[in-house]
């Protein structure tokens, strides 16, 4: 136990003082990765800490005299307040953005927001809040809606105005954009009135399609119908012409007697009831009807 | 602070039995501040977790062993622990979040901040859809979860609602509601990664998050107008119906036509044969009263003409008159009566 009294003793001092370290107690300011330190002396800023490590993390302190102060190295995240604003054309949206920011610089910092981050992030959120009604003052809806690239560099403008504060701006981002009461129902009437222009022309296309496909089948059939008059034609030439070459083979045989038995048949058909025939008594008829006719006489016969 | 252990402990230490009480309680206290501060090492891991070591305020390692494991005492060392495979999911759209849009400053603000409705969208033509989404997101890099990002789940959430509304703010109602879903999953997602990517730039880190991905359920219109949306699709029906009623009426034309064309055919064939059986029964007629002429020729030509007489004769009103009486002829009421025929 006396060996092991002063290396443990010691020991235990040297533990002490690294505990206090860890809560920014004692003669040693250690710096972790997120944060930044700042050693002041009565005020006065002695040394700053931005990094971590053995190197550039590590500082002797007076204790009691030097005071130490920890900024937070991290992304911070600024929902600011959705706002209304106007853009182009004079129409009024409500927008709603977020801002991410960073402490670049703890000792501008330090000078610029003495009350700490909620001082600090009502700047940013003042600064940033105009930047976007500028930018934003000047897009369509359109272009406000598809996020172009003039909303791109609100982060660098930003930085640009926060430099002298300390703080580097990382992203100015719109998250949500919504239409006002007011105007959300006109907008609503005008989709429904877009809708209905569908509709109807989807219907007038519909008729369309319809009567185009029954006046074709029309023009089909009466092209079928006409086509098979004509081919009717054909055929009943056709017959005609088999007919007229039957009768030519047969009537050529006697074409004399043709004509006398085709007359014969010609007047039975034409020559009915209400037909006056005027006959001259020599008529060949009546050769028998006169006695006295030089025709009785039985070694003549007619022709 | 336990400073109360001074070192001239030692020499008072021998003297008396107050000296060795003293000595043995500075030993046993330090002795305790020891290994109270070795103990101070040792950390635990659940499976899934990642334990990041940093080491005098830099990082140092990522360990990954589950259970038991001891580091150097703060502040040489000190741990923060994430857990790095838990698939997380963070739903939008569905209800109002509980994050609150801002610091409403005043009334106005109050006001705006309750208008924003949680699911709708609007497109890049203007109009409004109600979308609903889920992101699945596990912690990437955890050194950057926790020490690049004062609070990443806001920001996750603010970064994705951005990418998503950004996507669909490029593209028209209609792309949004017909659309293939998994596109603007997939350009949501895209957008998503390259945002967080250059979050972390500067850190020189990997993304603090590792974007699972984006589920969209299907976008709606909003209930004010879904029942002209829905009209438009009853319009797409009726549009279908009535060229398909047009279809079947022009099938019944058609088929109409071909059975009239299929009955003028078979008159026409019909004719035909008619004319030509019709010719024939003549033409045998006509050759078989040849025969019969060639054997009698004046007899049969007489009778024949005969008998048509007799046939024709008996209605016909007959004036039988002389040659050479031409004077008569205007006493003769021709007009009165229909086709008289002369027979020379």
């Amino acid at each position: 136990m006396r060996l092991l009294f002063i290396p443990i003793v010691l020991g235990a001092f040297l533990v002490a003082i690294l505990w206090a370290a860890q809560i920014d107690m004692g003669p040693l300011v250690i710096n972790r990765a997120d944060e930044y330190r700042l050693i002041l002396r009565f005020g006065k800023p002695v040394a700053v800490l931005t990094e971590p490590g053995i190197e550039d993390g590590i500082k002797l302190r007076i204790p009691l005299i030097d005071e130490v102060q920890v900024f937070d190295k991290k992304i911070q995240y600024l929902n600011a307040a959705a706002t209304e604003i106007e853009i182009a054309g004079n129409e009024r949206l409500i927008i709603d953005y977020f801002v991410l920011w960073q402490i670049d610089s703890p000792l501008e910092f330090r000078r610029s927001f003495p009350g700490g981050s909620g001082e600090a992030q009502k700047r940013i959120q003042r600064t940033v809040g105009s930047l976007v009604g500028d930018a934003v003052g000047n897009l369509s809806m359109a272009e406000l809606l598809a996020r172009a690239e003039a909303l791109d560099s609100l982060d660098e403008q930003a930085t640009h105005e926060l430099a002298a504060n300390g703080v580097r701006v990382i992203d100015v981002r719109i998250n949500r954009t919504e239409l006002p009461l007011q105007t959300e129902s006109a907008t609503f009437e005008q989709m429904r009135e877009q809708r209905r222009a569908i509709s109807r022309e989807k219907r007038a296309i519909g008729e369309r399609e319809a009567r185009e496909i029954r006046a074709k089948a029309d023009r089909e059939a009466t092209e079928m119908v006409a086509q098979a008059n004509a081919d009717s034609e054909v055929l009943r030439g056709e017959g005609d012409a088999g007919a007229a070459r039957i009768y030519a083979e047969a009537y050529g045989r006697d074409p004399e007697f043709y004509a006398f038995v085709r007359s014969l048949a010609a007047y039975r058909k034409t020559l009915g009831i209400r037909t006056t025939l005027v006959v001259p008594p020599d008529h060949e008829f009546f050769k028998y009807l006169d006695p006295g006719s030089p025709t009785l006489a039985p070694t003549a016969t007619a022709n | 602070m336990a400073t109360e252990k001074e070192p001239g402990a030692a020499e008072r230490a021998g003297r008396g039995v107050t000296g060795t009480i003293l000595n043995t309680l500075v030993f046993l206290v330090s002795l305790a501040v020891l290994m109270g501060w070795a103990s101070e090492g040792i950390y635990q891991l659940e499976p899934g977790e990642s334990a990041i070591i940093l080491r005098l305020g830099a990082y140092d390692r990522t360990q990954r062993i589950e259970g038991l494991s001891w580091h150097f005492p703060p502040p040489l060392e000190s741990h923060e622990v994430v857990n790095t495979s838990e698939l997380r999911t963070e739903s939008f759209g569905e209800q109002p979040s509980q994050s609150t849009p801002g610091i409403p400053s005043d009334a106005v603000e109050l006001e705006i901040a309750k208008l924003i409705k949680r699911d709708a969208v609007q497109t890049g033509d203007g109009n409004i859809v109600n979308v609903a989404y889920e992101l699945q997101y596990k912690v990437g890099d955890a050194y950057a979860y926790r020490f690049a990002m004062a609070d990443p789940g806001s920001i996750l959430h603010d970064a994705t609602e951005a990418a998503m509304r950004t996507v669909i703010g490029k593209k028209t109602i209609d792309a949004v509601l017909s659309q293939d879903r998994s596109e603007i999953e997939r350009e949501a997602k895209a957008l998503l990664e390259t945002m967080l990517g250059s979050y972390l730039a500067e850190v020189n880190h990997q993304s603090a998050f590792e974007v699972g991905r984006i589920n969209l359920e299907k976008p709606q219109a909003p209930a004010a107008v879904r029942e002209a949306f829905a009209d438009v699709v009853s319009a797409g029906q009726d549009e279908k119906r009535s060229s398909l009623k047009a279809t079947g009426d022009a099938r019944e034309i058609l088929e109409r036509a071909r059975s009239e064309v299929a009955e003028i055919h078979q008159q026409a064939e019909a004719f035909k044969r008619a004319r030509i059986i019709e010719a024939s029964g003549e033409a045998t007629r006509f050759k078989a009263l040849l025969v019969e002429y060639r054997l009698a020729p004046e007899v049969t030509r007489r009778r024949l003409y005969l008998e048509t007489m007799e046939e024709i004769l008996p209605g016909i009103e007959k004036m039988v008159v002389e040659p050479n009486t031409v004077n008569m002829l205007p006493l003769l009421p021709l007009g009165n009566r229909a086709p008289a025929v002369g027979a020379n």
